[in-house]
């Protein structure tokens, strides 16, 4: 932990910290380090309260609802490593198929549907027995799941065959391919269960997917001040909670976009550091972190002035980013 | 699937079109390591790219299906002295879009042969600078150039401060072009070339200066030696070999390449598993050459509004080309050139150094085009 000099900085974070942590709302930060083994685990106050190891690669992590057990998919040795918020130990691990890299829970936390991007199938588990009870097939490199608010689809986009495919959750089968731009990345779902967000990562897109139809209905694109279109490459994206602004991070281009989510009018860009991978916003909506892949660093962003308030090294590729508020 | 429909009406392949790609290859191609010397060398497998080609059909299939598009690759391979009439044979064959993993005289043969002819030709694996400048109208590369190899070295040492360099050069000729590519881009970013010797194998006692490495690495001082040895059989002992403790570059040590099996940002650690799973050996640069460069046809196919060969590389050529090669960037084919733009990988036997464009270097409208024959010095021959 640095000493942070600024008083104001210092008055921000007490800010964020809110009270004394509990088992409940701790306002504990998780970052998974892909190349590290482990999920840094960040006090309020951004010093660092504990290194986990968990399983190889760990990539993408969710809580379950109440937040007593967070899931981290650890790539390099094919399982879901579930970690008690409380003890911040892995109690158990669930087995999946090759190279899980991002996943979901269903409305109902019954089931995780899982990216598998060796195998090029998106799995679906049941959490209580963790076993596999189905497998469907997509395109080579899969990567953004998640299912829509009713419950109804698993949308998993193909980062080689440029689609997302919308899957019947009953079924088991996928009952549509959208084209959408060039390695597609990640989604966020509006609030209201309306419109699907896609990162485009090397076509410099966004897709925004009309769920009702499952058409296209509108494709934006972001290009911070002094940038070319190469080298915005977005990938992460978090939307807050009343589904007002969306915050895409902008890879290569090392900005956050914060975007009007109806508008799509660029509020601000924030720049972050290098290869700007996930986001995720605290429960307040008053502070977002951003992890930062290649500068082995998160950035600390302040939403209400929409700037960098501080960048903090973790460990060797932050991947994903959650925090227990 | 509105657009997968406007695609394929605006586009080229109505339902039911079939896209035929022909790849050609030598069945005994003599850059693949030989043991010159019976040294019971752990020579690695020959790269039998076909299997790429068969990879990036298959990693695209969800997306020809979508738009009805059907793909078929014919891949032969045959002796040096078969080679036009094959490629001849498959472009009456209707497959008009050609693959080529051949050596440069083999694909200049076929160049010639088929000059004029309303087809895409895309050569992989032959770096050579003389197969971009002869301006073929009806083929593109999708390897990288010597010079996009070469001038990564060179950004590489420019940002290291390595600035002196020895070249050793062999006496093949595509030693010495490798040997001048790499002296251009030394001279491009102002590395000192301290001198340029040639070595021989043979141990002629009348050429002791040629063949004896320590006296070849004496009387002068450089920060490292640049060694063009294409065959690789004097380059294999040089280093811990020298008069100084110096590293050893180009054809063995540091070595600069489309691709490193051991790459993995950008999604690479993928694309290499599933080669890996495919063949059962390393994904070598021959192959990502040869995968990129069906990719790309597949993909201009999907994407481009004209379905001919002509319109194709029109497309490949454009910046509506984005083209996903695992590297982390965007890639499209140059409009001087046909060569395609991308990053160039150093690496070691085993580890990635680095990744050019070196950060830190900018260019007036791509990046990219800091590696490689830019278009204001190109010239056609």
């Amino acid at each position: 932990m640095r000493i942070i000099p600024a008083a104001a900085l210092a008055a921000f974070l007490a800010m964020i910290a809110g009270g004394p942590a509990t088992a409940k709302d701790t306002g504990l930060i998780f970052v998974s380090l892909e190349r590290g083994n482990q999920v840094v685990v960040l006090n309020p106050d951004l010093s660092v309260n504990s290194r986990i190891d968990t399983s190889r690669r760990p990539r993408d992590m969710h809580f379950n609802k109440d937040r007593s057990l967070l899931y981290v998919a650890c790539g390099d040795d094919d399982v879901i490593d579930v970690i008690d918020v409380a003890t911040l130990a892995v109690v158990d691990s669930i087995p999946t198929g090759p190279s899980p890299e991002i996943f979901a829970f269903s409305p109902d936390e019954s089931q995780i549907f899982v990216s598998n991007e060796e195998d090029s199938t998106v799995e679906i588990i049941d959490v209580s027995s963790k076993t596999v009870v189905e497998r469907v097939a997509t395109g080579a490199e899969p990567e953004g799941v998640i299912n829509s608010v009713d419950g109804k689809y698993i949308f998993a986009t193909s980062e080689v065959a440029d689609m997302v495919h919308v899957i019947d959750r009953e079924k088991a089968a996928v009952i549509k391919n959208i084209i959408v731009g060039t390695r597609p990345r990640r989604f966020v779902v509006t609030p209201d269960g309306a419109d699907l967000w896609v990162s485009d990562e090397l076509s410099s897109e966004v897709h925004v997917i009309d769920i009702a139809s499952l058409e296209i209905k509108s494709v934006q694109s972001f290009l911070p001040p002094g940038f070319r279109p190469e080298d915005v490459t977005p990938v992460g994206m978090a939307i807050t909670k009343d589904g007002s602004k969306v915050l895409i991070t902008l890879g290569r281009a090392n900005h956050l976009a914060i975007v009007d989510a109806k508008t799509f009018e660029v509020l601000q860009y924030v720049l972050v550091g290098s290869r700007a991978w996930d986001v995720d916003l605290t429960a307040d909506e008053k502070t977002a972190f951003v992890a930062n892949g290649l500068s082995d660093d998160i950035t600390v962003i302040d939403m209400a002035t929409m700037s960098a308030v501080q960048s903090l090294a973790v460990g060797r590729t932050p991947h994903s980013i959650r925090v227990d508020d | 699937m509105r657009f997968a429909l406007i695609l394929a009406v605006l586009a080229g392949p109505a339902l039911g079109e079939e896209l035929k790609i022909g790849h050609l290859s030598l069945t005994e191609d003599p850059r693949d390591v030989q043991d010159w010397g019976y040294a019971r060398l752990s020579a690695p497998p020959p790269v039998i790219t076909a299997d790429a080609a068969r990879m990036a059909v298959t990693d695209l299939v969800f997306t020809t299906d979508a738009v009805g598009l059907t793909v078929t690759l014919d891949a032969q391979a045959v002796a040096a002295g078969d080679v036009v009439a094959t490629a001849q044979a498959m472009v009456a064959a209707g497959e008009t879009l050609l693959v080529l993993d051949l050596p440069s005289a083999e694909v200049a043969a076929v160049a010639e042969a088929l000059a004029g002819q309303p087809i895409l030709m895309v050569n992989a694996t032959a770096p050579d600078q003389s197969l971009r400048s002869a301006c073929y109208a009806n083929m593109v590369h999708s390897g990288p150039s010597l010079r996009q190899e070469t001038d990564a070295f060179a950004q590489y040492l420019r940002a290291m401060n390595w600035d002196d360099i020895l070249i050793l050069q062999g006496d093949y000729p595509s030693d010495a072009d490798l040997a001048d590519a790499f002296s251009a881009s030394a001279e491009r970013l102002r590395l000192t070339v301290v001198d340029r010797k040639p070595f021989t194998l043979a141990a002629d006692p009348q050429n002791r200066e040629g063949n004896n490495i320590k006296l070849l690495t004496a009387d002068l001082d450089y920060d490292l030696v640049f060694v063009a040895d294409t065959r690789g059989e004097f380059a294999r002992y040089l280093s811990y070999a020298m008069l100084l403790p110096r590293p050893v570059i180009g054809s063995v040590g540091l070595t600069s390449k489309a691709w490193h099996w051991a790459y993995e940002r950008d999604g690479a650690t993928q694309v290499s598993s599933r080669f890996d799973k495919l063949t059962g050996r390393k994904m070598q640069p021959a192959d990502w050459a040869v995968w990129i460069g069906v990719k790309s046809l597949i993909i201009a196919a999907i994407k481009s509004p004209g379905a001919d060969p002509v319109a194709l590389r029109e497309f490949l050529m454009s910046n509506k080309l984005k083209l996903d090669g695992s590297k982390g960037v965007t890639l499209n084919y140059r409009a001087w050139d046909g060569q395609l733009r991308q990053p160039v990988i150093l690496g070691t036997s085993d580890a990635v150094i680095a990744v050019a464009p070196i950060e830190g270097f900018s260019h007036q409208t791509n990046t990219l085009d800091t590696l490689g024959t830019d278009e204001a010095e190109f010239v056609c021959n």
